[in-house]
């Protein structure tokens, strides 16, 4: 999706930052197994909160190994996959499919056709087991790209199509917390979604391109307004986040919800400020 | 519903939330039906461990709310309990804030919506606001839903059924605030220039897959 959901690792205890790491390369892992070296160039961080999520709500039985990758050729480390890093590898790979797709659709970008070219049939054969996960995707693919064309000044809408997206994405099977687990993931979604939008918008206003939050922009709104907007989606986050049961790994996911999400956000503002410094 | 659902659980009343979690999930790990196939006991108690989870996590959801975020419950049925507050303007009010009043009641949001787009802007008041807070709100229209309670608000600062909506729709915000201390957020001490080229490396992988 977009590198907003991941850990600050400054903060991590070492052994919370060897866990992290072991599940990412877990999926990894599952991403170069299941899909091939294509598969692995969609790898990201934010399918490791997934995993992270629904390995401990359901604790399934989980495989730990060691071995050299390519990202990491000089020394051995070990990675940890579960039936789930299997799911978030299939999720990952059908989601950069259609983004890819979209892509070429709007921008003619020769690349992203050649990618999707390639993961062509491994979406297939997932859309094929995960229909209700792909349909959300593609609908939801389908109507922010409709809804952008129109113009349409209304980033709750916005928010609220790619929050369907992640509450199917986050549910893998219909269990006792698929209401929970839909709650808190359509709200992660509409916090990716304002967070996307709120750190592209200069850059969109000034090329001319579209971004739900210009109007807001051009009523006076502050940064700090939209900081309150996203406290208050992540807050929802949070909130349906501690009713779920789960014990294992919590402090990383604290970590993420409370803190790494806010990554990419610092990094434009230190940037600014760096900006200002060297302006006096 | 459980007379003590803490003692379902083997807690005590004040245990933390940490605790709640773990008890819940060693007795979930014993008596699930996977463990136990075909146990009629064990599938009782463990419903009993659900339905006693549940009650301590959402005392809302268990009171038979509406769904989703839970606290919305409290103003579906407003009207009937919130009592003369209400009434007492009915007879200013127009026809198409009650005909949106009637529509939140019976979770027709976007029919309240049409109704209220019929005012014009001029003619708006803080009852306007609320009612359009409470459609959006409903509609999980999380941003205007805010802003018009927050402009409900400034019309009548008296207000209490404005302010508790408010206060609701703010309630993640809020509980965000000290949930989120003793986070810091990321520093970039080092480097910017290396952190700048991790995030669009990132960027890339994810978006491009290039």
């Amino acid at each position: 999706m977009f590198g907003y959901v991941i850990a600050n690792t400054d903060i991590l205890p070492e052994e919370d930052k060897k866990r992290y790491r072991s599940v990412y390369c877990g999926l990894c892992h599952a991403l170069k197994k299941r899909h091939g070296q294509f598969g692995r160039l969609t790898l990201n961080y934010d399918m490791t909160f997934l995993i992270l999520v629904l390995n401990s709500l359901n604790e399934p039985e989980a495989r730990c190994a060691e071995e050299r990758c390519v990202v990491h050729p000089c020394k051995k480390h070990c990675f940890v996959t579960t039936a789930i890093s299997d799911y978030a590898a299939d999720m990952n790979v059908a989601l950069a499919y259609l983004n890819q797709l979209d892509n070429w659709h709007d921008d003619k970008n020769v690349f992203s056709l050649l990618h999707a070219r390639l993961l062509k049939n491994k979406y297939r054969q997932i859309a094929e087991r995960y229909p209700r996960q792909c349909g959300a995707m593609r609908s939801c693919i389908d109507n922010l790209s409709r809804f952008e064309k129109s113009g349409v000044q209304d980033p709750d809408a916005g928010a609220r199509i790619f929050g369907e997206l992640m509450a199917e994405v986050f549910v893998m099977k219909e269990d006792r917390w698929a209401e929970t687990l839909r709650a808190m993931a359509s709200s992660l979604g509409e916090f990716i979604y304002i967070m996307d939008a709120a750190l592209d918008l200069r850059k969109d206003m000034r090329r001319h391109r579209y971004n739900p939050l210009i109007s807001l922009k051009e009523a006076g709104r502050s940064s700090d307004y939209f900081k309150d907007i996203l406290t208050m989606l992540i807050g929802n986050c949070t909130m349906e986040f501690e009713k779920l049961p789960l014990v294992e790994d919590v402090s990383i996911m604290r970590n993420i919800l409370c803190s790494g999400v806010w990554t990419k956000m610092e990094l434009e503002q230190e940037r600014e400020r760096r900006k200002g410094d060297r302006r006096q | 519903m459980i007379s003590d659902p803490y003692k379902v659980l083997g807690v005590s009343p004040n245990a933390s939330d940490e605790e709640i979690k773990k008890a819940y999930r060693t007795l979930a790990k014993k008596y699930h039906p996977d463990v136990n196939p075909g146990d009629k006991n064990a599938e009782r108690r463990m419903n009993e461990i659900n339905a006693a989870y549940d009650q301590i996590k959402n005392p809302q959801q268990n009171a038979g709310a509406y769904g989703g975020y839970g606290g919305f419950g409290s103003y579906t049925n407003y009207g009937s309990g919130s009592g003369g507050g209400f009434n007492a303007g009915a007879e200013e009010e127009s026809n198409a804030l009650r005909a949106a009043m009637n529509y939140i009641r019976t979770s027709h949001f976007s029919e309240a919506l049409n109704a209220l787009s019929g005012i014009p802007a001029a003619e708006r008041n803080g009852r306007w606001y609320y009612l359009s807070a409470l459609a959006n709100y409903g509609m999980n229209n999380r941003i205007v839903a805010k802003e018009h309670a927050e402009t409900a608000v400034r019309f009548e600062p008296d207000n209490m059924e404005y302010r508790s909506l408010l206060s609701e729709i703010e309630q993640g915000g809020n509980f965000y605030r000290s949930y989120s201390q003793g986070f810091p957020a990321a520093s970039f001490a080092g480097n910017l220039c290396m952190w700048l080229c991790a995030a669009n490396l990132i960027c890339r992988l994810c978006s491009c897959g290039i």
